[in-house]
């Protein structure tokens, strides 16, 4: 009994440090992380050169923490004491009310805001000439939602990228802009945005959707008759949850299928479907990629209806979960993600010459592209 | 290689453990010390492996200059002695002239620690403090210790020389080891990073987010993170030490609780306080020699201190400034200090050192004139804003351990607690060791997380 009095200390100590080093050599390698979505290091050989120039340690160090026996666990334990200790967010994420996770955007993640919005206007301007230019800039779930951060935490201020976007577009401004902002505010109290993700929802979709049928002038009844949705998931973490590895609450996914039967031709004739939805990624830890499987440099939609229009949709992530609702809107969708493309905005208004053209981001992601300068050309 | 690493902890550590306890304390621990040695060396190499013939070089050095200057005292031969002494005291201060003041290499780990104990080691030996140590391996042991290695103590070699051939090792000293270096982890990991973060944040502000508030609070920051990160590595090197048996000076004892700049370097690293007075200030003849001749020495002390902090003018300087409050304590203002209320006393030394590690922060400080406009409340952030109190908030509760981990509070509860020595008490140290270990893993384990999110867009 003495001894054991003696000894406990120790005995504890020996046992995590030996434990947890003979666990690393025992436990087999993993070569992919599927929380963190990127391959693991494994353990690295020793070579004289490599060792001389420190390559190996370097290396071995990063095995060490890759392969690091829990590692998933000793996240979620830090990630919980340091809750428990009052800090309100982790790896850029804030811990919002009502199990929010909500993106941290600082001045840097807009930085490119400027320069970007000025080259919108400019290939608005060109396109005008050619065709009905829309523009939705669709506010980062963050800006949407402040009331919903935690108390004093700070944000970016978005309304200067909205006065910066209504300044440059001049006098088109009115004509151009969808006021998504506007639209999205006033039902803010909705689920318009998942919990554990950036996106919005399909339901914030449909009223994005709605704004842009108002804009440019069609049928709403129609549009209404679209506020019918199907869950296809009840279990979605997403990009929120990936970077805190923590979530008290999973999302809902729902989608709209569009009645007609469609034909979606991937990447120039990669592949040709029927659906826009991509259901198999329902079950990876990647299920916002149900839409359209995820982002695809190209796509071709038609088969919705026969009136002659095509539209041009330069877009990003959030654009996914609206394509559905515009397919049977236009006789063909051109959808173009800039940034898996080689090529240029005006070139693609020559190749497909559309009747529309709807340029559709989100805010953030659209101040953070670095190549849209370039491509809007 | 760091103590508070997931390297040094589930690979190195205890490899060092099994096989310094498998190995047998025969022949006076050469045995074991060699274990020490050449995981020392390890140790060191790992980081900057060039940088093992340097220690390598500096050991052997060393060993000479030490063996041949005791051999000469010895034969009362004191003035051959005497250039065996100038001899590694030159070539210690060349090596950090070179490695760490002329700024062409990568600074190597520990030199500003290994070359103070080496020149310790020589003088020592001529005093007649110490003997020569014959076995090179015990000597190897001594000057590339691992344990303070990197961020001392600086162990004077009489403290140590005995021990390094006789030591006891029992379990009592192993749990007090193990105690100590789990808290050093702790104070390292868990508190000094967390106020390193609020301190990176803070200066990271451009000047329309700086407010006079978070720039105080930043600054505030950096005190609790810089005493918490040495004293931290200090503890874990007293805790491992006393692990392999031994037993060596204290580093801290609650600096932040001074009454007066004189008790803060008392109280502050002292084992570089006690070198500087035992190698420098004394034999300058300290405050034997009239007023004068006291403050240029108290002036010579300071300005050598501040310099051993880094190269850079600012560490002069605020070695200095401190040199300033030292000579206005010692004809005065200790006096005064004296009449005046103790709370007083100790706001006074807080703001002094304080405004010190304001001095400290920065190695060019003229980089950061909006940060002090700031402070000084000219600012273009204003007194305080949203973010600050979201600051505060969030760290308030951080900002709360800190203040109360750098008294000696909880360490008075946990003696009183531990009086008892019953069953209870080793279960609150189970628990305590545990507890701590667990989260420091799970912290530096989270600083490692990096999803990479290719399907952020």
């Amino acid at each position: 009994m003495k001894l054991i009095k003696k000894i406990l200390p120790v005995f504890m100590f020996v046992l995590i440090i030996f434990g947890l080093t003979g666990m690393g050599l025992v436990l087999e390698e993993k070569t992919y992380s599927s929380t963190e979505k990127r391959e693991l290091q494994t353990r690295p050989k020793a070579k004289i050169k490599t060792i001389k120039n420190g390559k190996f340690q370097k290396k071995y160090e990063d095995y060490l923490s890759d392969q690091f026996p829990g590692r998933d666990e000793w996240v979620k334990l830090q990630t919980l004491v340091s809750r428990l200790s009052g800090k309100k967010e982790s790896n850029g994420i804030y811990f919002g009310k009502d199990h929010y996770l909500l993106e941290k955007y600082t001045e840097e993640d807009f930085a490119g805001e400027k320069e970007n919005i000025e080259a919108l206007a400019a290939f608005v301007e060109r396109a005008c000439k050619r065709a009905d230019v829309k523009v939705m800039m669709v506010p980062t779930k963050t800006w949407i939602l402040q009331d919903k951060l935690p108390a004093f935490a700070p944000t970016y201020e978005e309304s200067i990228f909205y006065d910066m976007l209504e300044k440059q577009l001049g006098e088109d401004g009115g004509e151009v802009l969808i006021p998504v902002y506007q639209v999205l505010q006033a039902h803010r109290e909705e689920d318009i945005y998942y919990r554990t993700d950036h996106h919005w929802t399909t339901l914030g979709a449909w009223y994005g959707y709605s704004a842009y049928v108002e804009a440019v002038g069609g049928d709403m009844e129609k549009v209404l008759e679209k506020k019918d949705f199907e869950l296809v998931c009840e279990d979605f973490y997403g990009t929120g949850y990936a970077k805190v590895n923590q979530a008290s609450q999973p999302d809902n996914i729902y989608i709209y299928e569009p009645e007609t039967t469609l034909e979606v031709i991937y990447n120039m004739g990669e592949k040709t479907t029927r659906s826009l939805f991509e259901p198999e990624y329902l079950k990876s830890k990647d299920q916002y990629r149900v839409f359209t499987g995820g982002n695809q440099a190209v796509l071709e939609i038609s088969g919705g209806v026969d009136n002659g229009k095509t539209l041009l949709l330069i877009k990003d992530s959030f654009a996914n979960c609206m394509v559905p609702f515009l397919a049977e809107d236009f006789e063909k969708i051109i959808v173009i993600d800039l940034r898996q493309l080689n090529i240029g905005c005006d070139d693609l208004m020559d190749m497909f010459i559309p009747t529309d053209v709807l340029v559709l981001y989100n805010t953030a992601q659209f101040a953070g592209d670095r190549d849209f300068v370039m491509k809007s050309k | 290689m760091v103590f508070s690493s997931l390297l040094f902890l589930v690979r190195f550590l205890p490899c060092v453990l099994l096989v310094y306890f498998i190995v047998p304390g025969c022949m006076r621990n050469t045995w074991k010390n060699l274990v020490l040695f050449l995981f020392s060396l390890l140790f060191y190499a790992w980081g900057e492996p060039v940088y093992i013939w340097l220690m390598l070089f500096s050991t052997a050095v060393d060993y000479i200059n030490g063996g041949l200057t005791g051999y000469f005292v010895a034969r009362d031969r004191r003035e051959i002695a005497r250039i065996f002494v100038v001899l590694s005291v030159v070539i210690n201060l060349s090596l950090l002239a070179v490695f760490k003041y002329a700024g062409k290499y990568a600074l190597p780990i520990g030199i500003s620690f290994y070359t103070f104990q080496s020149m310790s080691y020589t003088i020592d030996v001529y005093r007649g403090k110490a003997k020569a140590e014959p076995n090179p391996i015990n000597f190897g042991a001594y000057i590339s210790a691992f344990t303070q290695l990197i961020a001392g103590p600086i162990v004077r070699f009489a403290d140590i020389a005995g021990q390094l051939r006789e030591r006891k090792s029992n379990i009592e000293k192993i749990r007090d080891g193990v105690i100590r270096f789990v808290c050093g982890l702790g104070k390292k990991v868990l508190l000094a990073n967390q106020a390193g973060e609020i301190f990176r944040t803070v200066t990271g502000y451009d000047a329309a987010q700086m407010t006079t508030v978070s720039a105080w609070l930043g600054i505030l920051a950096f005190m609790f993170q810089i005493y918490f990160d040495f004293s931290g590595y200090s503890d874990m090197a007293i805790g491992l030490m006393s692990i392999f048996g031994f037993s060596i000076p204290e580093n801290f004892r609650y600096p932040y609780e001074s009454k007066s700049i004189t008790e803060f370097w008392r109280r502050w690293h002292i084992s570089l306080g006690s070198w500087f007075k035992e190698y420098v200030y004394i034999p300058l003849g300290g405050s034997r020699n009239g007023m004068a001749r006291t403050f240029l020495n108290i002036f010579i002390v300071w300005f050598l201190t501040g310099l051993w902090h880094g190269a850079t003018v600012n560490f002069v300087l605020w070695g200095l400034y401190f040199c300033v409050f030292l000579i206005m304590e010692k004809t005065w203002l200790l006096k005064l200090l004296e009449r005046l209320p103790v709370w007083l006393s100790h706001v006074y030394a807080l703001v002094v050192i304080y405004f010190g590690w304001l001095l400290f922060a920065w190695e060019d400080i003229t980089g950061h004139r909006v940060y002090l406009k700031a402070m000084a409340g000219f600012g273009a952030g204003g007194l305080i804003s949203r973010e600050t109190m979201y600051l505060m908030v969030s760290n308030g509760l951080l900002f709360l351990l800190l203040v109360i981990g750098s008294t000696s509070f909880p360490k008075r509860i946990a003696v009183a607690f531990m009086k008892k020595d019953g069953m209870a008490a080793s279960l609150m140290q189970g628990i305590y060791v545990v507890t701590v270990l667990l989260l420091s893993i799970a912290y530096l384990v989270n600083g490692t997380y990096n999803p990479f999110l290719y399907f952020r867009f």
